[in-house]
C-alpha cells in the first residue's frame, strides 16, 4: 500500500511542479511565442503544446536541470514547425496585398499619428528603410541584409537603432498611447 | 520619463526580439531584464505598444492565467496514473449497513428510472444516408458525420441519464463532454460509451472498429471490454467475439468526416477516392494513364481549390471544378 501511496503522491506533486513552471514561466513564453507568430490564437496554441509535453514527461523531469532553457527551446522549434507550414501555405495562396494601411487603431488619434510619421520620416534613410522593410514588409532580417546586401547585424543595429531613436522622440506620445491601451 | 532605472537598455536586443528573431536564450535574457526593475518593464511595454501600432497587426493580448492553466489541464492527457485505494478494515455491522443501503439505493433509482421511461414520450428519429455524407446534430448538441450507406437512430430527446443512440454502417462523432450523462453507441452486438471526444465507428459487419481523435472511448459486449485511447483504434471481431488495440491507425480512413488526410506515395486514384466521399464531389479523370501517378502531401481541412491546386503543381496536371464536378487533365505526371 505504501508503494502505491507514494506513487500517488508522487504524481501529484509533479503536476505541481508542472503548475508551477507554468506560473512561473507563462508569461514570457506566451510573449516569445507571440513575437514569433504573430497571432494570439496560435500563440496560446503553441504554449498549450509545451506544457501539455511537458506534462506527458512528468515522470522525466529533472527538477535539477534548468527547465527555463527547455520551455523556451520548446516553444521556439514547435513555433519554427507552424512556420514552416505556414510558409508551404502562404505560397500557394499567394496573393500579393497592398501594403497595408499604417495605423489601424481606433485609439490612436490624429495628432499621435501625426508625431509616429513625423518620427518615422525623422530615421536617417537607411535606418528608415530598414525598419520599414521589416516593420510593413514583415521581412526577416536575413532577407532584409540580402536584399540591400548588407549583413545580417547591420540590419540588426538599424533596426536597434531606429527603436531607440523612435522611443525617444515619441516619450510623451507614448504615455499617452500606453495610457489610452490600457484603459 | 524616470531614466534612470533603464540606462543599459540593449535596444538590439529589443528589435530582434519584437521582429521574431529571439532566440530561446535571448528571450530569457530579454525576460530577466524585464524583472529587474518596473522602469524596464514601462519601457518594454511602450516601444512594443508602439511597435505593434506601427503596422496592421494584432496586440499581444496574454490570456487569463488561471482560465488558461485550466485549458492546458483539461489536455492533459487522460492517462492517469493507476489509482489505488487502500482497502482498510471495516466492521461487518458497516459492512452490512453498507449493503443495505445500496441494495435500496439501486431498488429506488430502478424503480423510478423504469418509471421515468414510461412516462416520457421520446420520438425515434432515424437518420439514413444513401450515397451523400449528412452532417447531423444529435439533441444534446454532439455531432455525428454519417458515411454513405449508413444510419443513426436516436430519440428527439436523451431524457434519461444516459444518451443512447443506434449506429449501422460508419460514422464520426464529436461528443459534447457530460460526465453524468454517457454517450452510448450501440452497433451490431457491441455498445461503445464515451463520454465527451471525438471518434469514428465503422461497422462492416464482420468487425466493428473505433477510430479514437480525442478523448477515450470504451468498447463493450456481453461478457468483455476494452479501453481505447486518443491515436488508438479498437476492433471487435463480431464471429470471434474477441476484441484488439491497434495503437495506430490511419488518419485518412477517417477523411470524409475530419477532411484530415495524410498521403504518403498514394496514387492519384486513391486520393481521389477519398476526396469524393470528403467533399461530395465527383472527380474524373480523362486522361486514364493519370491514375497511376502518385505524390505525397498532407492536407488540413483545406478547400477543394487548394488541394487541387497542389495536385496540380505536384503532378503537372489540370484541373477545372464545374459544379461538384472536377475534371482532371494531363499528359503524364512526370
Amino acid at each position: 500500500m505504501d508503494l502505491h501511496d507514494g506513487i500517488i503522491n508522487n504524481d501529484n506533486r509533479l503536476t505541481a511542479v508542472v503548475e508551477r513552471y507554468f506560473q512561473s514561466c507563462f508569461e514570457g513564453l506566451y510573449r516569445y511565442a507571440f513575437t514569433l507568430l504573430k497571432n494570439n490564437d496560435d500563440a496560446k496554441d503553441a504554449v498549450q503544446a509545451v506544457f501539455v509535453k511537458l506534462w506527458e514527461k512528468r515522470a522525466s523531469i529533472d527538477e535539477q536541470q534548468s527547465m527555463q532553457s527547455y520551455l523556451y527551446t520548446s516553444v521556439f522549434h514547435y513555433c519554427l514547425n507552424v512556420k514552416r507550414h505556414e510558409k508551404v501555405r502562404t505560397a500557394y495562396i499567394q496573393n500579393h496585398q497592398s501594403i497595408p494601411h499604417v495605423f489601424n487603431d481606433a485609439l490612436t488619434s490624429r495628432e499621435n499619428v501625426a508625431l509616429i510619421t513625423e518620427a518615422l520620416e525623422s530615421l536617417p534613410p537607411q535606418c528608415k528603410l530598414i525598419f520599414l522593410k521589416s516593420r510593413f514588409e514583415k521581412k526577416k532580417y536575413a532577407e532584409i541584409a540580402e536584399e540591400l546586401n548588407l549583413s545580417v547585424k547591420t540590419v540588426e543595429a538599424q533596426i536597434g537603432k531606429a527603436l531607440k531613436i523612435l522611443r525617444e522622440k515619441l516619450s510623451e506620445v507614448l504615455i499617452l498611447l500606453v495610457l489610452l491601451l490600457t484603459q | 520619463m524616470n531614466n534612470k532605472n533603464h540606462t543599459d537598455v540593449d535596444y538590439l536586443l529589443l528589435g530582434r526580439y519584437l521582429s521574431g528573431e529571439a532566440s530561446p536564450a535571448e528571450a530569457i535574457a530579454l525576460e530577466e531584464w524585464l524583472t529587474v526593475s518596473p522602469a524596464n518593464k514601462q519601457l518594454f511595454e511602450q516601444i512594443s505598444n508602439v511597435w505593434s501600432n506601427l503596422a496592421s497587426e494584432e496586440k499581444c493580448i496574454l490570456p487569463d492565467k488561471a482560465a488558461f492553466f485550466q485549458q492546458i489541464k483539461d489536455q492533459f492527457p487522460q492517462r492517469p496514473q493507476p489509482k489505488i485505494y487502500p482497502l482498510k478494515r471495516i466492521s461487518v455491522v458497516t459492512k452490512i449497513a453498507a449493503s443495505i443501503v445500496l441494495i435500496a439505493g439501486a431498488a429506488f433509482l430502478y424503480l423510478t428510472l423504469s418509471k421515468k421511461d414510461q412516462s416520457k414520450n421520446t420520438i425515434a428519429l432515424t437518420r439514413q444516408t444513401q450515397q451523400t455524407i449528412l452532417h447531423d446534430t444529435l439533441p444534446d448538441g454532439s455531432t455525428a458525420i454519417i458515411n454513405s450507406y449508413s444510419s443513426l437512430r436516436y430519440p428527439d430527446q436523451f431524457t434519461n441519464n444516459k444518451r443512447e443512440i443506434q449506429l449501422n454502417g460508419e460514422a464520426w462523432f464529436s461528443v459534447m463532454a457530460n460526465p453524468s450523462k454517457p454517450f452510448i453507441i450501440t452497433t451490431g452486438p457491441i455498445h461503445i460509451k464515451v463520454i465527451g471526444t471525438s471518434f469514428n465507428v465503422r461497422n462492416t459487419n464482420e468487425t466493428i472498429e473505433v477510430a479514437v481523435k480525442t478523448g477515450i472511448v470504451r468498447m463493450l459486449n456481453n461478457s468483455d471490454s476494452i479501453t481505447v485511447q486518443a491515436g488508438e483504434k479498437g476492433i471487435y471481431n463480431i464471429r470471434k467475439q474477441l476484441f484488439s488495440l491497434l495503437n495506430r491507425y490511419n488518419l485518412n480512413e477517417i477523411g470524409y468526416a475530419t477532411k484530415v488526410f495524410n498521403f504518403e506515395n498514394a496514387t492519384l486514384k486513391e486520393i481521389i477516392d477519398q476526396l469524393q466521399k470528403a467533399y461530395d464531389i465527383k472527380i474524373i479523370i480523362t486522361n486514364k494513364h493519370l491514375e497511376a501517378c502518385t505524390m505525397s502531401s498532407s492536407f488540413d481541412n483545406k478547400s477543394i481549390e487548394y488541394i487541387f491546386d497542389v495536385l496540380a503543381m505536384t503532378l503537372n496536371i489540370e484541373y477545372r471544378i464545374e459544379h461538384k464536378t472536377v475534371y482532371i487533365s494531363g499528359n503524364s505526371c512526370t
